[in-house]
């Protein structure tokens, strides 16, 4: 039980260096395009690809850093209406079929990354699968943190600890 | 319409009441669809879609936004512009419900986020409006209303995304929403101006004069001056709206390590993850939404809704009166992101025909953002309302009805933008934008 806990901790601690650097390639990126293109009059070629690889990238490891929190947005209005002491059977519901969607993005993910067919980025020279890898990556950091987060919930709920299932998820972000 | 509702709508209505993430109950709903209904559409394209719905350079300014507003939050910023904007308007009657607005107008112009907008300044105006004696319903409700400028001034994280998806000119949005961002503010500031004199809510203060607002200002000053280098940047053609992000990050990031000295190593760490969360729970379900909503166009659903739309009646009146209804209500029952990213490919054709509603572009991209934005203070669910209630420790039914004079106020505004082209339109058009 604590080599899973350390796991979970390190992957976590893993995907949130792994978003730093994607924000800070990003920023940098776009920086450097702005100089060249007003300050030494050259616009650079593979500014925008490598910027909007990394952007992919954050979004999907991005999701996993939310997932091991349970913080992406959803309404939690109506569950919070269900009496707590039946709560947790639905809660956990939500969070099993997650993981159902979950793996069907990981096994379509591995799929699509396997195909023969890739457009090849014009300025990287590599192929986009490595783009596309994104996803299912994501897909199993998100999986792993999923699966975890049920897990607490099941304890939770045999301790029969109510607090925990108090507003759980994250109303919005707009 | 037949397999859709069976297959798509109700799997995905049922998911979300569940309380499962937006995103997954909208893929979810999709693998449903795909592999039940018995449609010819591959399942891979799950998640093709998925990666083409981020794969766009347009989307780019989302993070580089989200980080200025995350490393300013991290410069005390927000107590700064409330003084001046207590300098400014805090003599009127209703002298803090204007401070409040105002300081929504100039925050609107830093992150671009209703959230963020109602999360900084209530815990600082609504506890003082309670102590100069406001009724807290009517703070909290002022809180909630203002907050919604927040997404409409540019720049604005919303108008990034669908103007990506809906490939309408993000820069025309922006210099579309900065007349319909003033006259909401104007319009609420009316409204509280009115009901302040009758119920003679709260203390007045004197006028401290000019000095006093140019010395106020001064400390504020440089987080003031990024809307109108984001603007003037994007506006003049200088940069494009991702380059202009870039810039602001550079630019806050100096004033906030040279002249407001709260950034540090940690602070920047703090906030670059805080940007990949916001950014990736927005984009997370934008690339479900996309999936659902081109199962919805490849069903010709857009059609069926013009032509049931145009059975009603072919009133223009009444067709945006059903529009606005219709978003009003889905807006307040669901995240306002994923609404426009499956109502715009929806509703576009019926707004944008000259049967319909003879809208352009931007006029509608502005008509989607802001009506579904007005879902979050719409009771009895507007989430606005759920976030400002308990800061002013009062019920939600109190807020709910606290807040219906400013939403009507909003409303009307939404209307002059819906029949008045030219609100939303001149400048973008007097740019060359539109």
């Amino acid at each position: 039980m604590a080599e899973i806990a350390r796991l979970i901790e390190w992957l976590d601690r893993l995907s949130r260096v792994a978003v730093i650097v994607f924000v800070a390639t990003i920023t940098v990126v776009m920086l450097a395009q702005v100089f060249f293109r007003y300050v030494i009059n050259s616009s650079l070629q593979w500014s925008e690809e490598l910027s909007i690889w990394a952007l992919i990238w954050m979004v999907f490891v991005g999701s996993a850093v939310l997932m091991k929190d349970w913080a992406h947005i959803n309404i939690p209005t109506f569950t919070n209406l269900i009496p707590i002491k039946i709560r947790p059977f639905f809660l956990i519901f939500g969070k099993l079929a997650t993981i159902v969607f979950l793996a069907a993005v990981i096994w379509f993910g591995f799929k699509v990354f396997n195909q023969d067919f890739h457009a090849r980025s014009s300025s990287l020279s590599m192929s986009t699968k490595w783009a596309k890898l994104s996803i299912p990556v994501g897909g199993v950091l998100m999986m792993i943190f999923a699966i975890n987060a049920t897990m607490h919930d099941l304890i939770h709920w045999r301790r029969g600890n109510d607090a925990h299932f108090e507003n759980q998820g994250n109303p919005g972000t707009e | 319409m037949e397999i859709v509702a069976p297959y798509l709508l109700i799997p995905f209505g049922v998911l979300l009441i569940l309380g499962i993430p937006v995103a997954f109950a909208l893929g979810l709903a999709c693998m449903v669809f795909l592999f039940f209904s018995g449609t010819t559409i591959p399942p891979l394209i799950l998640v093709t879609e998925m990666y083409t719905a981020v794969n766009q350079f347009a989307l780019l300014a989302l993070p580089m936004f989200v980080l200025t507003g995350e490393l300013l939050n991290r410069c005390d910023i927000t107590e700064k512009l409330v003084e001046v904007a207590r300098l400014v308007v805090g003599w009127l009657k209703g002298g803090l419900a204007h401070v409040n607005i105002l300081a929504s107008m100039f925050f609107a112009g830093i992150s671009g986020s209703v959230l963020a907008d109602a999360a900084s300044l209530g815990p600082i105006l609504i506890p003082a409006m309670v102590r100069e004696r406001y009724p807290p319903a009517f703070s909290a409700a002022v809180t909630a209303a203002s907050a919604v400028i927040g997404a409409i001034i540019p720049p604005s994280t919303v108008a990034i995304i669908i103007g990506g998806q809906l490939q309408i000119s993000i820069g025309g949005l922006f210099a579309g929403g900065i007349i319909p961002g003033v006259l909401i503010g104007l319009s609420l500031m009316v409204t509280a101006y009115v009901i302040s004199a009758r119920r003679g809510y709260g203390d007045m203060h004197r006028f401290e004069g000019v000095i006093p607002i140019m010395k106020g200002s001064a400390k504020a000053a440089p987080a003031l001056l990024i809307p109108f280098i984001i603007l003037g940047g994007i506006l003049g053609g200088i940069f494009t709206p991702t380059e202009a992000g870039a810039v602001a990050v550079l630019y806050s990031l100096l004033i906030g390590t040279l002249y407001y000295r709260t950034l540090d190593l940690r602070n920047l760490i703090e906030a670059m993850i805080g940007t990949a969360k916001v950014t990736a729970s927005a984009l997370v379900i934008v690339s479900t939404a996309i999936v659902f909503s081109r199962i919805l166009t490849f069903f010709k659903i857009p059609q069926e809704i013009l032509e049931l739309l145009l059975a009603i009646s072919d009133n223009r009146v009444v067709m945006a009166l059903i529009l606005i209804g219709f978003f009003l209500i889905m807006g307040t029952f669901m995240d306002a992101l994923a609404n426009m990213i499956i109502l715009g490919p929806l509703l576009m054709p019926v707004a944008t025909s000259q049967l319909g509603l003879g809208m352009t572009d931007i006029q509608f991209g502005l008509f989607l953002m802001i009506s579904l934005l007005l879902g979050l203070i719409t009771p009895p669910l507007g989430l606005l309302l759920f976030i400002t209630a308990p800061i002013a420790k009062v019920s939600l039914e109190r807020v709910s009805l606290a807040v219906i004079p400013f939403l009507v106020a909003e409303l009307v505004v939404l209307l002059l933008i819906v029949f008045v082209p030219a609100i939303t339109m001149a400048i973008p058009r007097a740019l060359g934008l539109g």
